[in-house]
């Protein structure tokens, strides 16, 4: 293990690891295969950074007045110690709650504490409660998890809560898309869902590793959410039993970091080298090349959960590749890889391999029907 | 989507330029639309920032709530502007009496809402939602309340879910109809980046055109910063603009410094105008584009199916006049999914026999052939209870793929209303045989109709003959029966629903 | 540990169903039956029950050939007599067998028809009759049926007997809407959940297979069906498929006799991206099915325990798109050892039963995987139409497939999950057929 952070490390640089959060668990989940994601998550690298430095930005993608709504309606809901959420609670749990114990996890340790300590506090929090033979009812907010992904420990820092009543943990998740009517939006609805899942995962994960029952951890997941058009909150409980199980089983399949990492050439990094003014030094062909010996699984979708999505496109439409234009047009190619080859089968003037001979003959058919219509028009 | 259209998308890309799609217009397109471009407030629902609309390309309105304020005068002005447009639409034609229609009035014109894009049409939709059960102050005219222009926009949203209906659409469904990118799907949704690769400017490609102008932070091709169209704020704008604006207005808020205080909200009505106007005439240089197209036959028919709707729902309005309710019952529900089937089924039937575009599009998917009529027997006949009936028959000879089956009806834009059934395929030479049987308008043994038959030579397209099912009522809502939660009485949407019949 | 036979756990099943069905309860019964648990035969039992019990019924089918499939055994002449009767639509032609069955009058008017005992139809042709009214409706295929549908016809009935499968694929529209997602009667949703939405109901399952054979039911319940398990009817030996003569040895040989042996094989082809249509791919079902016939299969069956011999009837070829069974259909009918074996989509396989099927896997070739053909009920249905064996044709790769599209279904708010995911069931039944698996060519 320690060799693999040691080579993990490398291909950062000396720049401080970053945890994995809401947007990288979206892209683990929504585009497991890129080779070049799961390499960069697992080391920590900072991917905008990356971006920023090569000239392909990712617009912003959260408006500082969005956040801040967010933060107000987050700010709300756990005031005074929690009382507007135990009171969404008892309505939900149908449970007599009155009062709870809140522990900001965040708060703990000095102000700049590094994961690995936070992590240690959760998970004292957690096992104290679990094993408290009182039945307490305990708010963990913040808590920091860990996450076996690829075979590589990572850290979780979504912002939840744990809920502990009468043994049983509930994963809590505070979001600021509005319920509309019993309604939202489903694909919001399932980004939360996915990252609580990987919460209840990992919540289970350190359970068993102390001989605790995973199944003290409910697979009902609370969604904590403005109502309509107000900034009052409503609570929904969702079943994730879905996603916990597709989750475990694709982290089960995930393919090693330790390949990946092999499958570089040695010395392979995207450490920017930073100097003193934290400004990158490091020539941009060559962070490039470096990138391009992890190959990317590149979708016009990346957008809107991996910084590193327009470094991916440019050099995909550079190649020609007809992944810039979407996976139904790629899907309808099936076999061809280039723009230009499918042109090329479709105009006859390039000989379709054994296994293109079918997509030849439809893109010549397509072709004969478009010009059938110029010549009608 | 078609293979037709995937060898475009391919051809736009490596040409960098857009390629035609379809050269008709699918949708009636007004005199006088209301151009209706909203912002909202980011981290809220429907709660517009800004809105800018109208229906003249040089005179845009812009509607903005001040700073930190609520949205109440901005609502109120909407509703003014457009409930205005709505009642602008006055003059009524006189229809006789039909078979199964009595005689009725129609408007003759009636009002178009066009939004820059998809996101904005279930803007509509929420923004109806939010205003539409909001009361009218004491002592209002309801016909010029908020209240009423949440159920307009409603009624808008509804019909943007109708199949083929015009009241609402989004330039960008419209351009893509007719133009089809080097980029991908999701990237068309940005107005300026489609509108840039449709008309780039001169010694550009539609590519670079598109790249230059997809960053919200640097200027587009024309000089100006083309922001993506909203609903949503571009968050680089909310975060570097509008957001400091706001802590600057604040902190005059705060001394009590009237004059800053005006400063910032003049600023803030300069930036949402600097936001917005690129779009606006991105929009309307959109709309300028698709006006140069024919409409086809079906555009019309449709729209004066809407004028009947529209006419219903302004009577409507000063009867009943209740919101629409939240949600429908099991009958209207019922009832509208028939609606909305029905629709779609004689959209697209008429959209492939009206538009070669969609009907080669039909060829590269295999529910379509085009072939030339190799031979006709004109006096083929069948055995039928009072003595032989006319069924002529044809070969056709295709070299497209045949993918039907014995027994398929098809039908063809040389005169749709002839179904062509499917009695043999062969195949011969490089192509196929099929021999088809005209199965309607054959006329008599006696007097037999020659224009129903193809004559050999004929070219012909054809396609699956739309399957058009009459349906059985269903029960009223005070009759739901008990596996549908039983009776609903005195509800809306009874009265709604005569403002939806065909 | 003791095992109860299947055909008394069965037994016992639907006598409880029967009892219910006779009993003071006013609950509408909501049967949930796995594939090929005698559905068929519940309904025409439960039928015969209540014109026993003097209660008049009528049952609701979804298509014409259920209707006559459903009626041909009402009019079982070795069964008591029952007054039947058969409502047809103007446009549809009755069989010649159907219109030769004893005891049944046929006609397109109600009036003709109602002093029978049982009188049967499709669900659209129930919907255009009024001002009649019956105790008991028995709705067959009702997870196939969309509530809309119940909604036209819930008039003529006020107790109902609801059969279906729950695992297959759910109704159909051309309109897509999130309109009434959450909603209780959700006109797209089938009519067994939005009665039970609004009614309590007594759900019974039935609990064997008379279909699968053993080799195929434990999978199929394992993937399709985590909740309510069902077993075989049949003991393995008893169906068996051998070959009467000699095969060449070639790679549709192995498969063809790994299936016989096994009742699952997977043919591999290489791996390779593919359009829709994969030329090799169907040529390949169509080759099995051609070899199947030509090595003249004996199919060995408790209804035949001396051996029948494959006919193309018997054999048929699944899809997920038309366009595909429509390319293999005309590939089947061109070939003179496979014409009448038939080649169709998921939808139109619903319900249907045959000795072999060869499935052309809705994910081979793909370079991604929508959720169309991830959709846990097509693969239900095309892995359970089989009575001896399913091949699967299928481009290797398929699990790297999946492993780069994770199961990312939306999640709408008060809506129950609905069990299986279908990543997750497509995995199960990859892992199954990876012990079956004949690269090929």
């Amino acid at each position: 293990m320690s060799l693999l952070n040691d080579r993990l490390d490398a291909l950062r640089g000396p720049a401080p690891a970053k945890g994995h959060d809401a947007r990288t668990l979206a892209a683990l989940t929504t585009n497991p295969g890129c080779a070049r994601r799961a390499l960069m998550d697992a080391a920590g690298v900072d991917k905008d950074a990356i971006a920023v430095h090569l000239g392909k930005p990712r617009p912003l993608a959260k408006s500082s007045i969005a956040l801040r709504n967010g933060a107000v309606f987050e700010q709300k809901v756990k005031a005074d110690g929690g009382a507007e959420l135990l009171r969404l609670l008892r309505d939900v749990l149908g449970l007599p709650l009155h009062e709870a114990a809140h522990t900001d996890l965040a708060a703990v340790g000095s102000q700049d504490a590094s994961l690995p300590v936070r992590h240690a506090y959760t998970r004292t929090a957690v096992l104290e409660a679990a094993r408290s033979p009182r039945s307490v009812r305990t708010l963990l907010d913040h808590p920091i998890l860990q996450l076996t992904v690829a075979g590589h420990p990572v850290y979780l820092e979504p912002d939840v809560v744990a809920f502990q009543v009468d043994g049983v943990f509930h994963i809590i998740e505070i979001k600021s898309f509005a319920v509309l009517d019993g309604r939202a939006d489903p694909a919001k609805v399932a980004a939360a869902v996915t990252q609580a899942a990987a919460y209840v995962i990992a919540l289970r994960e350190l359970f068993e590793s102390e001989g605790l029952d995973g199944d003290n951890v409910s697979h009902d997941i609370i969604l904590i959410t403005p109502r309509n058009f107000s900034r009052n909150p409503t609570a929904s409980i969702v079943d994730a039993r879905k996603k916990i199980a597709a989750l475990t089983r694709q982290l089960n399949r995930l393919t090693r970091i330790g390949p990946l990492l092999d499958a570089l050439p040695p010395h392979t990094t995207f450490d920017l080298a930073l100097d003193r003014g934290e400004r990158p030094t490091r020539d941009a062909k060559d962070l490039t090349a470096a990138l391009q010996t992890a190959p990317a699984r590149y979708t016009p979708t990346c957008r809107h959960f991996c910084d590193l999505a327009y470094v991916c496109r440019s050099e995909a439409r550079d190649e020609g590749l007809i992944d810039v234009l979407g996976s139904d047009i790629r899907d309808d190619l099936g076999g061809v890889d280039h723009i230009s080859t499918a042109l090329r089968l479709a105009d006859d003037t390039r000989r379709p391999a054994p296994d293109q001979v079918d997509l030849a003959a439809a893109l010549r058919h397509a072709h004969a029907v478009r010009t059938h219509l110029r010549e009608s028009a | 989507m078609s293979r037709l259209s995937t060898l475009l998308r391919l051809e736009a890309a490596e040409t960098q330029t857009a390629q035609d799609a379809s050269l008709v217009s699918h949708f009636h397109l007004t005199e006088r639309p209301l151009l209706f471009l909203p912002l909202n407030h980011s981290g809220t629902e429907a709660t517009p920032l800004a809105v800018m609309l109208g229906t003249e390309p040089a005179r845009p309105h812009l509607l903005v709530t001040p700073p930190h304020g609520r949205p109440t005068t901005l609502l109120q002005e909407l509703a003014d502007h457009v409930l205005t447009y709505i009642d602008s639409f006055r003059n009524t034609e006189r229809l006789l009496a039909k078979s199964r229609k009595p005689a009725r009035e129609r408007h003759t014109h009636a009002p178009q809402l066009l939004v820059a894009n998809r996101k904005s049409i279930t803007y509509v939709e929420r923004l109806g939602r939010a205003l539409r059960f909001t009361e009218p102050p004491e002592d209002s005219d309801p016909a010029h309340s908020v209240g009423r222009l949440g159920q307009w926009l409603t009624f808008f949203a509804d019909h943007a879910e109708h199949p083929g209906s015009a009241f609402l659409l989004a330039l960008t469904d419209l351009l893509a109809t007719r133009w089809i990118t080097g980029q991908s799907r999701l990237e068309d949704e940005h107005l300026a980046a489609l509108l840039a690769w449709i008309d780039p400017p001169p010694g550009t490609t539609g590519l670079h055109a598109a790249l230059e102008t997809e960053n919200p932070q640097l200027p587009g091709p024309d000089g100006r910063l083309h922001r993506p169209a909203g609903p949503a704020t571009d968050p680089s704008f909310d975060s570097l603009e509008l957001d400091p604006l706001l802590t600057a207005y604040d902190i005059a808020a705060a001394e009590g410094n009237t004059a800053a205080i005006a400063r910032h909200t003049d600023r803030l009505n300069d930036l949402l105008h600097t936001y917005l106007r690129p779009t606006w005439d991105d929009a309307w240089r959109a709309l300028g584009l698709l006006r140069t197209l024919p409409e086809i036959p079906d555009a019309q028919r449709r729209w004066a199916a809407d004028r009947d709707r529209f006419t219903a729902y302004r009577t409507y309005l000063t009867t009943d006049g209740r919101p629409q309710p939240i949600k429908d019952d099991a009958v209207s529900a019922a009832r509208r999914l028939a609606r909305l089937e029905l629709a779609q089924a004689a959209f697209d039937a008429h959209r492939a026999l009206e538009d070669p575009f969609f009907m080669a599009e039909r060829r590269t998917t295999g529910e379509a052939l085009a072939g030339t009529v190799t031979d006709v027997d004109a006096r083929h006949t069948i055995p039928g209870a009072r003595g032989p009936r006319l069924r002529p028959r044809l070969t056709l000879h295709t070299t497209d793929p045949v993918r039907l089956d014995l027994g398929h009806l098809l039908a063809g834009p040389h005169n749709p209303r002839v179904h062509l059934a499917v009695r043999a395929i062969t195949p011969r030479g490089q192509g196929t045989d099929l021999l088809l049987e005209v199965t309607t308008l054959t006329g008599t043994v006696n007097k037999p109709r020659s224009d129903s038959v193809p004559a050999v030579g004929d070219q012909l397209e054809l396609t699956f003959a739309p399957e058009f099912f009459s349906r059985p009522a269903f029960p009223s809502r005070e009759n739901t029966p008990w596996t549908h939660g039983g009776p609903q009485h005195n509800h809306p949407a009874a009265a709604l629903e005569e403002t939806e019949k065909p | 540990m003791t095992t109860t036979p299947p055909a008394d756990l069965a037994n016992a099943a639907v006598a409880d169903i029967l009892t219910a069905l006779t009993g003071g309860t006013t609950q509408p019964l909501v049967v949930d039956s796995p594939p090929g648990a005698g559905k068929s035969t519940l309904v025409v039992r439960a039928a015969r029950t209540l014109a026993a019990a003097g209660e008049r019924c009528i049952i609701v089918a979804q298509t014409n050939h259920q209707v006559d499939d459903l009626l041909i055994r009402l009019a079982d002449p070795t069964a008591s007599r029952l007054r039947l009767g058969r409502l047809t639509g103007g446009t549809y032609e009755v069989p010649e067998h159907v219109l030769a069955l004893p005891n049944t009058i046929i006609s397109t008017d109600i009036k003709d028809v109602l002093t029978c005992d049982v009188i049967i139809a499709t669900a659209m042709k129930w919907a255009y009759v009024d001002s009649a009214y019956w105790q008991w409706a028995i709705i067959d295929e009702a997870y196939q049926m969309r509530s809309d549908a119940l909604l036209l016809i819930a008039k003529l009935f006020d107790r109902a007997l609801l059969v279906g499968d729950p695992g297959q694929l759910d109704p159909f529209s051309i309109i897509s809407t999130p309109r009434w997602i959450g909603l209780p009667h959700d006109p797209l949703n089938n009519a067994v959940t939005v009665l039970t939405n609004y009614n309590d109901a007594v759900v019974r399952t039935l609990p064997v297979s008379w279909r699968l054979p053993p080799s195929a039911a434990d999978i199929v319940s394992r993937a399709f069906y985590p909740f309510t398990p069902f077993q075989p009817g049949t003991a393995p030996a008893t169906r068996t498929l051998t070959f009467t003569t000699q095969g060449l040895h070639d790679r549709c040989d192995a498969t063809v006799e790994e299936a016989a042996r096994t009742g699952w094989a997977l043919h591999e082809l290489p791996p390779r991206h593919t359009a829709r249509i994969d030329a090799e791919a169907a040529h390949a079902t169509v080759a099995l099915a051609a070899r199947l016939l030509t090595r003249g299969a004996e199919a060995v069956c408790e209804n035949h325990p001396d051996g029948r011999r494959l006919q193309p009837a018997d054999i048929a070829i699944g899809t997920a798109h038309r366009e595909q069974a429509r390319h293999i259909q005309h590939l089947l009918n061109h070939n003179p050892h496979t014409r009448g074996v038939r080649a169709d989509t998921a939808n139109r396989l619903q319900g249907r039963e045959f000795a072999v099927t060869i499935v052309l896997h809705p994910l081979s070739g793909r370079r991604d995987a929508s959720a169309f053909h991830l959709e846990a009920g097509r693969l239900c249905v095309l892995a359970s139409r089989h009575r001896h064996a399913c091949i699967m044709v299928a481009r290797a790769g398929i699990t790297d497939l999946l492993d780069r599209h994770p199961s990312n279904d939306p999640v709408h708010l008060g809506v129950p999950a609905k069990f299986p995911d279908g990543w997750e069931a497509h995995q199960h039944i990859l892992d199954h057929l990876a012990y079956h698996r004949v690269p090929a060519p």
